[in-house]
């Protein structure tokens, strides 16, 4: 009779509980991260009686939650590459957006430049017209200036974001580390059979934003509790134990922020080694897109104002005055030179842009990669090595030391298979005067292009100074130029107002392929940016929406197996509420057989 | 298979988000009219928009600069014209003196007619445009082509030596004018007063008609002019130039030094040569001019056939910078009888008839280039402008169709949610 109670009871309680765990689950139903809960039920153990094996009830076994580890995986590695491919596309399309504008983009600036000069070509004697050009040329320049402080507004933006990236790494480290330690008890009270279901679906929703962040390989331990590593088994997460991130300056670049995991041995830098994420997605936007671009920015306004400061040079002014740069580009100030701080001699490397009227080809020689030069002392006429950065292309330098000062030039002796035939349309000096030494492995980056369009400027403010004429002194009647005795040309030394045979020069560049080895005209080198930037963002587009395609298929599959569904647990509701029902009617009727017993005997 | 509530209410919120995005695009080609913002959406049609662009306002540049010079060449040709008329009066007025039974006072009358047509012929070549710009002046506009010296009363060029050119295509540069040197003063003569090179200026022979009819029927000394640029002067400060004029008969021999001297201008040049030969005692000898922009010099005693100029080098490179050459000489002719002179002016003025016409047809021919380039520039642009627009112009009857489906997608996606939402077992419970 007893039994009869008992086995009714154990029913109801079950019932209460499944009850409990399906309104557990309608609460969490919008819990991210949440895997919905069952009751496992098995039968009590029988009592063995004469009749044979008599049912004791139902016995809660478990409590367990709806997740698979295999899923869970390809969600969190969905996640990091969504992440990635997300912000690479939303910080390209900013570069994008910036070069396609057509208020600050540089085309239609570049094509009234030209039009400005081509005005003074043809009234090379009007002040206005000079005017005109003068002003064209400082929004040229101006034009240039903005657009690369957009790129170093993105480019700082972009470094915040990455410091903020990694500090949510170790705040999440934390969490994560601090719900290791609550698992591992969780589990050991139960001896590790039950579960701890909510804290291991926090820790796998922690895991989930990580994942956004930067791809991680998470290995469960027996413990209950998740190692969690980056890139080849760096550890960022050990049990209770947490590595920590931080961002490190570059070695030649303080702007250039690199990820570093501090260890106890100090701080490694692992910056190669971050893959997924958006992380990543950033250090790949920074290393694909902005630092390419502006340095093929930096590469045009170099081009134009070695070209035209050339041109402008051989020319003369209204007053008959030798013509100045048109552009102020020039001096050691306009090529930064990096050297490590690993350096141990003191040596200083300078690096200035080759003049164009002595090397014709300097402006197409221009590359737009960063260049890394080492002194390596190689002997056989190898003295110094210059990397270009983009490729890891070397060629060899040679030294030609005149008064303790070096001045490089392509050695005869280079490595087979380079495609690198000349100097960079720089030339590199090492200053070793005054006890100045270098060492072997020495290193200096040098940046040619990487900030030119900030530093171009216009070098004239008087109209009278743009040097419009050549003075050529031609015969009149023969319309060919005098000679002199060694067969040069003859100059007149006066104004000739109205010669305007150097301003159609200028004015010609617009057509002259003198960019990217004498291949693209300035106009056509800005529409490769433009159309190569657009390239990369539109194929980070299709990326992004494909990535995002695998991203909602493994939410999917993870939500159809961990998700909670209304409709299901209403239904759940009902039965259990019937169960819970019926066993209260077992009780009842287990009660009124008591009573009729009971009435039987008075 | 199982679907989560949460996941299919972020199903139906992707979907709206999707339409949505494909709506705001739609809605901002249509207010844009461009098919495409950034060159994401189509790389190499950014490009090409670029380059499309770039043509367009070079070739349109190059028609402003088709105006201007067909502006410059109009008025060119309308002075030209003016010039013929003036020489087909002077040739009738010589026609007219060559008469032998003028008397005196109808030479003298019909000298002043000359002397008139000299002074226009003279105010034609220094025509300036609205600018103020000598047209005739070459690349040195300001200043007026011709000039009459004060020494001798010729008129002589000082403009510059080279004619501005304009861009009108890619490849193609037409000049803008003509310089007055070309058409007025550098004219082949057979007269024996032409310079050594035989050629008379157009206001020389004129000059020469009006002295015939003044009865001054005057020899020529021997004259030689260099034809170098010397505007500008001469710097000598570092170096030793040093040569000889020697003039005959006698023969005078004036030593010139010039080493370590800096001249401003030609003039400046002429005074310290002029000043030497006064201190050597040859300045009633030998005399040095400036004619316009060049230097010359005259043996100025005895004109006529027996007497003559040369130049020696000695040292320095005084020779080559002001266009001589070493020994050149030249030789004065004497008196001409009047027939004979007015026969030369005669055929001198039909020899700048046809420097005049020749600068007429040349400028014809350039007005001629003009407009074919004009024309195939007008097509290019037009052809392109059709390219751009067909790269980045919308088509708004596909993109209103567009727009139309989308919104009709997006009010889909909404209607769906709402209906889904409603779809609970809860209700029933």
């Amino acid at each position: 009779m007893s039994g009869l109670l008992a086995t009714s009871l154990s029913g109801l309680l079950a019932a209460q509980r499944s009850l409990e765990t399906v309104q557990h689950n309608i609460s969490n139903v919008n819990t991210e991260g949440y895997s919905r809960q069952r009751v496992e039920q098995g039968t009590k153990a029988a009592q063995f009686s004469g009749e044979g094996y008599i049912g004791q009830g139902v016995n809660v076994n478990n409590i367990t939650r709806s997740y698979d580890q295999f899923i869970g995986k390809q969600l969190n590695s969905s996640l990091a590459a969504f992440g990635d491919s997300d912000r690479y596309h939303q910080l390209a399309t900013q570069v994008d957006n910036v070069m396609a504008d057509p208020s600050t983009g540089m085309a239609p600036t570049m094509n009234r430049f030209f039009n400005a000069l081509n005005d003074v070509a043809n009234d090379p004697s009007s002040i206005p017209s000079r005017q005109v050009l003068l002003s064209e040329t400082g929004t040229l320049t101006q034009n240039f200036n903005t657009m690369n402080s957009r790129f170093e507004e993105i480019r700082a933006q972009n470094n915040h974001d990455m410091g903020a990236m990694v500090n949510d790494i170790n705040a999440l480290a934390k969490s994560i580390a601090d719900l290791n330690v609550q698992i591992s008890t969780g589990l050991g009270k139960t001896q590790g059979l039950k579960q701890p279901n909510d804290l291991l679906d926090q820790q796998g929703a922690l895991l989930s934003k990580l994942s956004e962040i930067v791809n991680v390989s998470v290995v469960p331990q027996n413990d209950g509790s998740s190692n969690v590593f980056i890139g080849n088994g760096q550890a960022l997460v050990l049990k209770a134990g947490v590595g920590t991130f931080t961002t490190i300056q570059s070695e030649f670049d303080p702007g250039r922020l690199e990820i570093g995991l501090k260890t106890a041995n100090g701080t490694a830098n692992i910056t190669s080694q971050i893959s997924g994420g958006s992380l990543a997605g950033s250090l790949r936007f920074r290393d694909e897109v902005l630092d390419p671009a502006q340095q093929k920015l930096g590469q045009v306004a170099a081009g134009l104002a070695m070209e035209a400061n050339a041109l402008h040079n051989n020319g003369f002014d209204l007053k008959g005055k030798a013509g100045v740069d048109l552009f102020k580009f020039s001096g050691a100030e306009a090529i930064p030179v990096v050297q490590s701080s690993l350096n141990t001699g003191n040596a200083v490397v300078t690096a200035n842009f080759q003049d164009v009227n002595a090397n014709p080809s300097a402006a197409g020689k221009l590359d737009f990669s960063d260049f890394k030069l080492t002194y390596v002392n190689a002997g056989g006429g190898v003295d110094y090595t210059l990397t270009r950065v983009r490729d890891n292309q070397v060629i060899n330098l040679t030294a030609n030391t005149v008064a303790g000062i070096s001045t490089l030039s392509f050695a005869a002796n280079q490595p087979s298979n380079i495609d690198v035939t000349a100097l960079p349309g720089i030339d590199i000096t090492v200053d070793l005067t005054g006890g100045k030494t270098i060492s072997v492995g020495d290193k200096s980056v040098i940046r040619p292009t990487y900030n030119a369009a900030e530093k171009i400027g216009v070098n004239i403010d008087d109209p009278i100074k743009i040097a419009a004429a050549t003075n050529i002194e031609v015969d009149p009647a023969t319309n060919q130029p005098v000679l002199d005795g060694l067969g040069n040309p003859v100059i007149i030394n006066g104004a000739m107002p109205n010669d305007n045979r150097n301003a159609l020069q200028l004015a010609d560049l617009r057509n002259k392929t003198s960019l990217l080895g004498g291949t693209a005209s300035f106009n056509g080198t800005y529409s490769q940016i433009v159309s190569g930037v657009g390239a990369l963002t539109h194929a980070a587009e299709f990326s992004a929406s494909a990535q995002e395609t695998l991203l909602n298929q493994a939410k999917e599959s993870m939500s159809s197996l961990s998700g909670v569904n209304l409709d299901e647990e209403a239904a759940n509701l009902i039965k259990f509420q019937q169960a819970y029902q019926a066993s209260a009617q077992s009780i009842s009727v287990a009660r009124s057989l008591f009573d009729t017993l009971i009435g039987a005997v008075r | 298979m199982r679907i989560s509530t949460a996941w299919s209410q972020q199903l139906s919120f992707n979907a709206m988000n999707s339409q949505q995005a494909k709506l705001a695009k739609v809605q901002q080609q249509l207010s844009s009219g461009l098919k495409i913002s950034a060159a994401a959406e189509d790389p190499a049609a950014a490009a090409r928009i670029l380059d499309l662009d770039k043509s367009i306002t070079k070739t349109e540049q190059y028609q402003s600069n088709i105006a201007a010079t067909r502006g410059r060449l109009g008025l060119e040709e309308s002075a030209l014209e003016a010039a013929n008329n003036i020489m087909y009066s002077a040739k009738d007025l010589t026609i007219q003196a060559k008469n032998d039974i003028l008397s005196s006072g109808d030479r003298q009358a019909i000298k002043l007619q000359v002397d008139q047509l000299l002074e226009e012929m003279a105010g034609i070549a220094n025509t300036k445009n609205a600018n103020g710009e000598y047209i005739f002046s070459g690349d040195l506009a300001t200043v007026p082509a011709f000039a009459k010296n004060a020494v001798t009363g010729e008129y002589v060029y000082q403009g510059g030596p080279q004619q501005r050119a304009l861009q009108i295509s890619p490849t193609r540069q037409v000049a803008d004018g003509d310089l007055g040197f070309n058409v007025f003063e550098n004219i082949d003569s057979s007269s024996p007063a032409a310079d050594e090179n035989g050629k008379r200026s157009v206001f020389n022979t004129l000059k020469a008609l009006s002295d015939g009819l003044n009865s001054t029927l005057n020899p020529t000394s021997g004259e030689i002019t260099g034809d170098r640029f010397l505007r500008y002067g001469l710097d000598y400060s570092a170096a030793t130039v040093q040569f000889d004029l020697v003039a005959n008969p006698g023969p005078v021999t004036a030593p010139i030094d010039l080493s370590g001297k800096k001249f401003a201008g030609v003039e400046d040049v002429v005074t310290e040569i002029n000043a030497q030969l006064t201190a050597g005692g040859f300045n009633t000898d030998i005399q040095a001019r400036s004619n316009g922009n060049r230097i010359e010099f005259a043996s100025i005693a005895t004109p006529g056939a027996t007497s003559s100029i040369q130049i020696n080098n000695t040292s320095g490179t005084f020779l080559t910078d002001a266009g001589f050459s070493n020994g050149q000489v030249k030789t004065g002719v004497g008196a001409q009888t009047f027939q004979n002179q007015l026969g030369d002016v005669l055929a001198d003025l039909d020899a700048a008839l046809g420097s005049i016409l020749n600068a007429r047809a040349s400028v014809g021919a350039r007005m001629n280039a003009l407009d074919s380039q004009e024309s195939q520039n007008e097509k290019y642009v037009i052809d392109t402008k059709s390219t751009l627009s067909d790269t980045q112009d919308l088509d708004y009857a596909d993109a209103l169709s567009k727009y139309q489906s989308q919104s009709t997608a997006l009010q889909a996606a909404q209607q769906t949610f709402t209906k889904i939402k409603d779809l609970s077992l809860f209700k029933y419970l």
